[in-house]
């Protein structure tokens, strides 16, 4: 058992220290900003929510908005399905396991911006496998002018770069239940979905509670690899929230609205993940 | 229930040397309480994974009530197994897990409900019905896995590997008890494999001692602790297990150092094993006909009469030998070591020897 | 044992799907990642000039390149640097706290531990602005460990998550399996519970047998049994209970000893075995 200690606080000091400066500071000057209107370092006048009324009232923040939701939706609604399928077809045990959970591991450690890079010469018309392949089989593929285009060949990287995580999360959970479980279901007559739904999803909860968070939050938060891939274009089609808020801020020096985003984004953020874990957790309950 | 029959049945794993047994022969009768009794390795999981039909025989055949089964899947062969910790499916409550198995046979309704409730009386879980798993100690989950097994009627037989395994010491006992209850109610075909011997007497009409993939014997309790077939099995059951004493046949005798200890009527002269159980021998400074032994260890059990009881271990050249009696003799004296005639068994071989032994 | 039953059980999905579908996963991982390598080893012109799907003039011109231009081989110095400098700070920073939160209780550990997670959703872009403004204020702007400090709002949660998680694993204890019995006896094999004669050995009680005189329902029944086996040599009574009352095979027999309560124990009936 853990002993009461309050001077375990020494320990924990220089965390808060560091993360202090680097979280609690900045987020303290963005909030500051965000209601003032600030027109050179002498001239500030004390607005209130003002720019988040403004920014809540713009349409191209609303679909920034819009855009990511769905983004988000149709990437969480492949991922995660796919890993489970992918973790369930790889073998329990054996040689070539490791060999198969290595190749699913690269993707995840690639730099991000290596990631749009790397779709970026693999889905061009021009030199891209991908995209003259298309071309050459008579189908029109060019993700710089064709707003599907784009959208398609954002979602293949993400899917590319990100299904392995959920993948690999779900074999953790899937290995851990020993054999005896899928002996009795099959003394006890069990369908293969019932087999999936009463003795593998049990043990799958957990983890793709984990999953589905990271890739929540990480979705939404996606900045470097749809940069690097199409810089949100054509024109803003591929532009989403982390986007917008630094071509904002840092092309326009409108520190107010720019500010007022920006605790939007993160209270955005914050919500979501905090009604999807309470629903889940109150889920267990029953 | 049914009656289970194994025919000369042998098996290898795909990637193993040799067998892991062959050529087993075993008849189990209907609504017998069987116990496979073995060391581990000794083959006692891959029969049970035989008869559920998890695995298939390399050779031989298997019967339930006369039909061959060898070839038929688990799901069509109507076995249940109770494995070594709880198996239960953790999202459904217990009586959803006791209804599991029925309901994929077709039961609904009252019909299902009467027979769970009454399988759930039976184990005493009645005030667990409608709890999930993780809320019930592991005494009472593997309640439930018990039940489970025993919720289809027409069940041939229930196979149950080392049950007591994850329940604590405390416990044990009631397990036991519950299970044995269950089985004569029921008139269960029950078979039971473990490494304890307690577990297996307690339990079994019959017991099977298994040893490197060899059936050695197969009989009652009683047959097992007074006539064993092989050394092995005089060696494996009782605490302490008998003594096995190298020693000879000469002249119609069972000789230790050359001291006659028992008639040999009938039986060829040589070398052969001298076995008797610990409570069938005594030590004494009595003058006796019997070997010389020298006290090495006594170790109190208990009093009768105010006289202390224990065992008593001596060494007969290089041979330890343990009998139970009163703590009459002290450590490091010379005494006689005297046997009861009609109580020594001859081994040879491993094999016990017929003429002079006790009682059939 | 498990391979055995396992390579007879369809624990995934059925072979043929699982493994077309594994494959062509693999494929779709693999492909992007060749067609990198194609590009590479590849110069400008040919990589424009046709579309080819092997390297056909394949040349290392390109990594030489990496190696030997400035303009790329710093931009690796500075990732090194500014990596080197931010796993340092963080582990260094994370392993205090690390063990404390795993050690210790104190006052705020948990919303101290959620707010620390909660950095790790906090979008980066956000923190653009401020940053600018802070590293600069401070003189630091432009620099590597800029970066590094800049990327502990992430890694240090991180780093502080995974190695609590790691010094508090504890296996779980299995408190019911740890617990020892008290007292253990052992059943003298002579049991036999139907005519009750008991015989029990341990090394407070005689090896005397014992015969309750109606053993049934948990009735408890009295008989002098012996000595006690120290020097004090009292007599006790020995209540045999025996329960459950249902069988008369297998059971547990409680030894009571109304003498100051001092024994309490529990053997187990074994079934008949004649002396």
């Amino acid at each position: 058992m853990r002993r009461r200690n309050n001077r375990a606080w020494l320990g924990v000091a220089p965390v808060v220290l560091i993360v202090a400066f680097s979280a609690v500071l900045p987020l303290m000057t963005v909030v500051n900003y965000s209601i003032q209107d600030i027109f050179d370092i002498n001239t500030r006048i004390f607005v209130g929510f003002d720019w988040y009324r403004e920014t809540l009232r713009d349409p191209r923040f609303l679909d920034a908005l819009l855009r990511q939701f769905t983004f988000s939706a149709t990437v969480l609604a492949i991922e995660i399905p796919l890993g489970i399928l992918v973790a369930k077809s790889l073998p329990r045990t054996g040689a070539r396991t490791g060999m198969f959970l290595i190749l699913l591991a690269v993707p995840l450690l690639i730099p991000w911006n290596v990631v749009g890079t790397i779709w970026q010469l693999f889905a061009r018309p021009d030199i891209g496998l991908f995209g003259a392949t298309l071309t050459a089989l008579g189908i029109e593929f060019n993700y710089t002018a064709d707003v599907i285009d784009a959208w398609i060949i954002l979602v293949l990287m993400d899917v590319w770069h990100w299904t392995s995580l959920v993948a690999l999360l779900s074999f953790a959970g899937l290995a851990s239940i020993q054999e005896p479980y899928y002996q009795a279901a099959e003394i006890d007559g069990a369908s293969r979905w019932q087999v999936f739904r009463y003795v593998e999803l049990p043990r799958l909860r957990s983890v793709l509670i984990i999953a589905v968070l990271l890739r929540l939050m990480d979705s939404l938060m996606i900045y470097t690899e749809p940069f690097v891939l199409t810089g949100g274009g054509p024109g803003n089609s591929t532009t989403f929230l982390s986007q917008y808020l630094t071509t904002m801020a840092v092309s326009q020096f409108d520190l107010g609205p720019a500010a007022a985003f920006s605790v939007l984004y993160f209270l955005l953020i914050l919500l979501l993940c905090w009604l999807f874990y309470t629903s889940v957790m109150r889920s267990a309950e029953d | 229930m049914a009656e289970v029959v194994l025919e000369k049945v042998s098996h290898r794993y795909p990637e193993a040397m040799s067998d892991t047994f062959s050529n087993v022969d075993l008849v189990i009768e209907k609504g017998e309480a069987h116990a496979l009794l073995g060391g581990s390795g000794a083959g006692k999981t891959t029969i049970l994974n035989l008869l559920s039909g998890l695995a298939r025989p390399s050779s031989g055949r298997i019967f339930f009530d006369g039909v061959d089964v060898t070839d038929v899947p688990p799901r069509e062969r109507n076995v249940a197994q109770v494995f070594q910790f709880p198996v239960l499916y953790t999202s459904l409550s217990v009586a959803e897990n006791l209804a599991f198995p029925l309901k994929n046979q077709g039961w609904r309704g009252d019909r299902l409900r009467a027979r769970v409730r009454d399988i759930a009386e039976r184990l005493e879980l009645t005030d667990c019905l409608n709890r999930r798993p993780d809320s019930l100690s592991l005494f009472e989950k593997q309640l439930v896995a018990i039940g489970r097994a025993l919720v289809r009627p027409e069940i041939a037989l229930v196979l149950l590997d080392e049950p007591l395994t994850a329940v604590e010491p405390a416990t044990k006992w009631q397990l036991r008890r519950v299970l044995k209850l269950a089985q004569e109610e029921l008139n269960a075909t029950m078979i039971y494999v473990t490494h304890d011997q307690t577990e297996a007497l307690t339990f079994a009409d019959r017991i099977s001692v298994l040893h490197e993939g060899k059936l050695l014997q197969t009989g009652t309790p009683a047959d097992l602790y007074q006539a064993p077939a092989h050394e092995h099995v005089a060696y494996f059951i009782g605490s302490p297990g008998m003594n096995l004493v190298p020693g000879e046949i000469i002249d119609d005798a069972y000789r230790l150092d050359g001291c006659a200890v028992a008639p040999a009527m009938g039986v060829p002269s040589g070398p052969c094993v001298v076995g008797f159980r610990p409570e069938w021998a005594e030590v004494t400074t009595k003058n006796v006909e019997g070997p010389m032994v020298t006290v090495t260890r006594t170790r109190v059990l208990g009093t009768r009469d105010h006289q202390p009881m224990g065992i008593v271990s001596v060494d007969l050249q290089g041979q330890t030998i343990h009998t139970r009696q009163a703590l009459n003799v002290a450590v490091g004296a010379t005494a006689r070591l005297s046997v009861r005639e009609d109580r020594v068994v001859g081994f040879r071989a491993g094999i016990r020897l017929h003429g002079g032994l006790a009682n059939a | 044992m498990a391979n055995a039953a396992h390579s007879l059980l369809d624990s995934s999905l059925s072979h043929r799907k699982a493994h077309w579908l594994l494959y062509a996963y693999c494929g779709y991982l693999l492909l992007p990642l060749y067609w990198l390598l194609n590009i590479s080893l590849r110069t400008n012109r040919d990589i424009v000039s046709r579309l080819s799907v092997f390297p056909v003039d394949a040349t290392l011109a390109n990594f030489a390149e990496i190696f030997t231009n400035p303009v790329w081989y710093e931009a690796f110095g500075n990732s090194l640097t500014y990596v080197a400098l931010n796993t340092s700070i963080s582990v260094a920073v994370a392993l205090p706290a690390a063990y404390a939160f795993s050690r210790y209780r104190f006052l705020g550990d948990k919303h101290l531990f959620f707010w620390l997670l909660t950095n790790r959703m906090s979008p980066p872009a956000v923190f653009l602005l401020p940053f600018f403004q802070l590293y600069s204020a401070i003189g630091i702007f432009d620099t590597p460990l800029a970066v590094a400090l800049a990327h502990c709002l992430f890694t240090v949660p991180l780093a502080v998550w995974i190695l609590e998680g790691f010094m508090s694993g504890v296996p779980k204890s299995l408190d019911e399996m740890a617990r020892i019995d008290g007292h253990s006896t052992n059943v003298d094999w002579f049991a036999k519970v139907d005519d009750v004669h008991i015989g029990v050995r341990d090394k407070y009680f005689s090896g005397e047998e014992v015969k309750p005189e109606r053993p049934n329902h948990g009735q408890v029944t009295h008989t002098t049994v012996g000595d006690h086996a120290n020097a004090s040599q009292r007599s006790m009574h020995i209540g045999v209970y025996l329960t459950p009352p249902r069988t008369n095979r297998v059971g547990r027999v409680e030894i009571v000893n109304d003498h100051e309560g001092w024994f309490r124990d529990r053997v187990d009936i074994l079934p008949i075995i004649r002396a």
